[in-house]
């Protein structure tokens, strides 16, 4: 038995990985994965890592079922992440994944809202580094936007947290509620990272543009860690019932008309949040372990269908469903692993999809929430379009584009095969996932109503694509880009600033003359009053600086008495 | 990569399966009559449900159907709104060829 935290593993193997030849840097990222998961499940459950600073009470390493849960997933996530990017020579973004993903683990293992704080800084930092790693311009750029807002949403947390320890002297991190402004920060930080609708661009603009490995990993850690800290927070928080049905419904029709199958992928990665959202907000038993069931088969099938998406993107250099068609030919394995993760996210049965979400509309039904129900139903054939038939159709199937390519690599598809075969694992046998679920579990997911009512659901959303599009009434895929709410801070905000900023420059000039003789005017000042000609610098010994010192001092103490 | 994905109708291309029209069409025959049996088992078992409404013959069908009818179609009338032309934010330059640039350590 052992109290070591698999987070600090994650942290050593990136400590050490820069300076590793590349022959054995592969390795480590693929070993720290199996060593974390053998401390995770050789650990027992309850706090550790107990330490005080500033009379501050810190839980580092806090195991208990719902966190395991997500420190289960994320290791096996960051294995499969680490397999499918063997092929890279790149210390940074090996270097960056390890960061990323240990502190992902490091945050829903944490006890405390300060040790949670710091983690979720690392994940934003770390993280930002597989996308620049794609070395573009865009890139570039939309991982400044991306970092801003990451970075953000910790600092709401941090004001936010040291509200809540004023208030209430402790900073467990147990139920939140949103009962003061202290809890309404925190939950928005969370809100932040969880992609809350209005708050969700980051994760369209930025996971597209990270490197084909990139994606992959991206997706499964940040927004899932928010879910946790919501379960763990906001379970029963009726606002967030609203708030997910409207997430599982409006990236919906984003998916549909977006041209880039990477970013059709992360809009429908916010719809399937929105389903976990609802469930935290619902609060039951059931709620919350298809809260966790979900959260646990959405990272393997999403990072699934990524993979796919990336093993394209790979091969052919473009992902872009108007250049795309007719892969199968070259790319047969990539095509069934990217279906068996289209057949999962849809919720057919026998894949993962069908045994968590159905949890969370039960759960909604049994409390009658009959419009929630109806939008998530409404959602669920969403999802059959977006990423059940419009991921594979447009990439491997419909008009033949003609290219032709390798193969994706091996170890991508032991990476696809092995995420491929959990899906349908726990598709087939749910009492494997079940029994490791935050409560006991009472539903079966394998009645006759269900699988009809599922399949009818399903198979109707298919007959309508065959309509649509065969009547030429489904939108061809065009060279487009869509306004999203990045909009307001890439083009308004720009257009409102730009005057003002030029205004400003004017005004400064006029004063100062200019920016660069202000910078000179700096710079001498500076340098006249504590240069190496200066009076204070001129005697070697240090008189004149404890007299200002004493000065300032005085003067402090003066201000202070009056 | 260009001799790869220069389209060929050469006589090496062998021909496929999916290729042909009449495997389409078996296709959608296939999801038709799956669609028309699982329409027609409502009518055969005692559904379990939560609310009233689930017990109308083919609700989940008709609600499938019409609901990926009405997001795409919406979705669609969408595209004219926000819909842009690809380098509205930004040149196109990212996309084609740095896949394999960053591999270098």
């Amino acid at each position: 038995m052992t109290s070591l935290n698999p987070a600090v593993i994650f942290l050593l193997a990136g400590l050490f990985t820069p300076f590793a030849a590349v022959g054995v840097r592969r390795y480590i990222t693929l070993a720290a994965p199996l060593i974390g998961l053998a401390l995770l499940l050789l650990t027992n459950h309850g706090d550790h890592g107990q330490i005080e600073i500033f009379n501050l009470q810190l839980v580092t390493y806090r195991l208990d079922k719902l966190a395991f849960v997500w420190a289960l997933i994320f290791h096996i996530a960051a294995f499969i992440g680490a397999l499918y990017a063997f092929h890279l020579k790149d210390a940074t973004q090996q270097t960056a994944a390890l960061f990323y993903q240990g502190a992902a683990i490091g945050a829903v293992l944490a006890g405390d809202l300060l040790t949670l704080f710091v983690w979720w800084e690392i994940t934003a930092i770390a993280s930002v580094f597989l996308i620049w790693a794609r070395k573009t311009d865009r890139a570039y750029h939309a991982g400044m936007r991306y970092l801003i807002i990451q970075i953000g949403s910790g600092v709401i947390l941090l004001t936010g947290l040291l509200l809540y320890n004023k208030d209430n002297g402790s900073l467990a991190f147990n139920h939140l509620g949103l009962e003061s402004l202290a809890t309404w920060l925190i939950f928005i930080a969370f809100g932040i990272k969880c992609a809350f609708p209005l708050l969700h661009n980051w994760l369209q603009d930025a996971y597209p543009e990270a490197t084909v490995t990139g994606t992959v990993i991206l997706s499964a850690f940040t927004t899932k860690l928010a879910v946790y800290a919501l379960a763990r927070g906001y379970a029963g928080t009726e606002i967030l019932i609203w708030i997910g049905a409207t997430m599982t419904a409006f990236p919906i029709f984003f998916a549909v008309i977006e041209n880039d199958l990477r970013r059709v992928l992360s809009y429908s990665l916010n719809n399937q949040l929105g389903f976990m959202v609802v469930g935290v907000g619902i609060g039951s038993e059931m709620a919350l372990n298809g809260t966790a069931a979900h959260a646990f088969s959405h990272i393997l099938y999403k990072a699934l269908l990524f993979m796919a998406m990336g093993a394209v993107l790979y091969r052919v250099k473009t992902i872009k469903a108007s250049e795309l068609g007719g892969l199968y030919k070259s790319m047969p394995w990539t095509t069934v692993f990217c279906i068996i993760g289209s057949l999962s996210i849809s919720a057919f049965p026998l894949f993962s999809g069908f045994i968590s979400k159905s949890m969370i509309l039960t759960a909604a039904a049994v409390e009658h929430h009959t419009i929630v129900w109806l939008i998530l139903l409404l959602a669920s054939a969403g999802v059959m379009d977006h990423s059940g038939i419009k991921i594979p159709f447009f990439a491997f199937f419909a008009h033949d584009s003609g290219k032709r390519c390798e193969e994706a690599p091996k170890h991508m598809l032991w990476a696809m095969g092995i995420a491929a075969f959990m899906c349908i694992a726990i598709g087939v046998y749910p009492q494997a996932l079940y029994q490791i679920l935050p409560y006991p579990v009472d539903y079966a997911p394998y009645t006759t109503t269900h699988v009809i009512t599922q399949l009818q659901l399903l198979l109707f959303s298919a007959l309508a694509f065959v309509f649509l599009f065969k009547t030429g009434l489904y939108p061809p895929e065009v060279k487009s880009v869509n306004l999203d709410t990045d909009w307001t801070y890439r083009v308004a905000a720009v257009a409102v600033m730009k005057p003002i900023n030029s205004l400003t420059s004017r005004f400064t000039q006029s004063v100062f003359g200019g920016l660069h003789t202000m910078w000179l005017m700096t710079v001498t000042t500076l340098d006249r009053m504590v240069g190496p000609k200066a009076w204070l610098s001129r005697s070697l010994d240090s008189t004149g600086m404890v007299a200002a010192t004493m000065g300032l001092l005085f003067m402090f103490l003066l201000l202070y008495l009056f | 990569m260009n001799q790869n994905q220069h389209t060929n109708n050469d006589s090496q291309e062998r021909s496929y399966w999916l290729d042909k029209p009449a495997t389409l069409n078996l296709i959608i025959a296939v999801l038709v009559l799956s669609c028309i049996a699982l329409f027609a088992v409502d009518f055969f078992y005692h559904k379990h449900g939560h609310f009233d409404f689930e017990q109308w013959p083919g609700f989940y069908a008709w609600y499938g159907f019409l609901s990926y009818c009405a997001i795409v179609l919406t979705a669609k009338q969408m595209r004219k709104l926000i819909g842009r032309r690809e380098d509205y934010y930004e040149s196109v330059d990212s996309d084609i060829n740095n896949e394999q640039d960053h591999d270098q350590s």
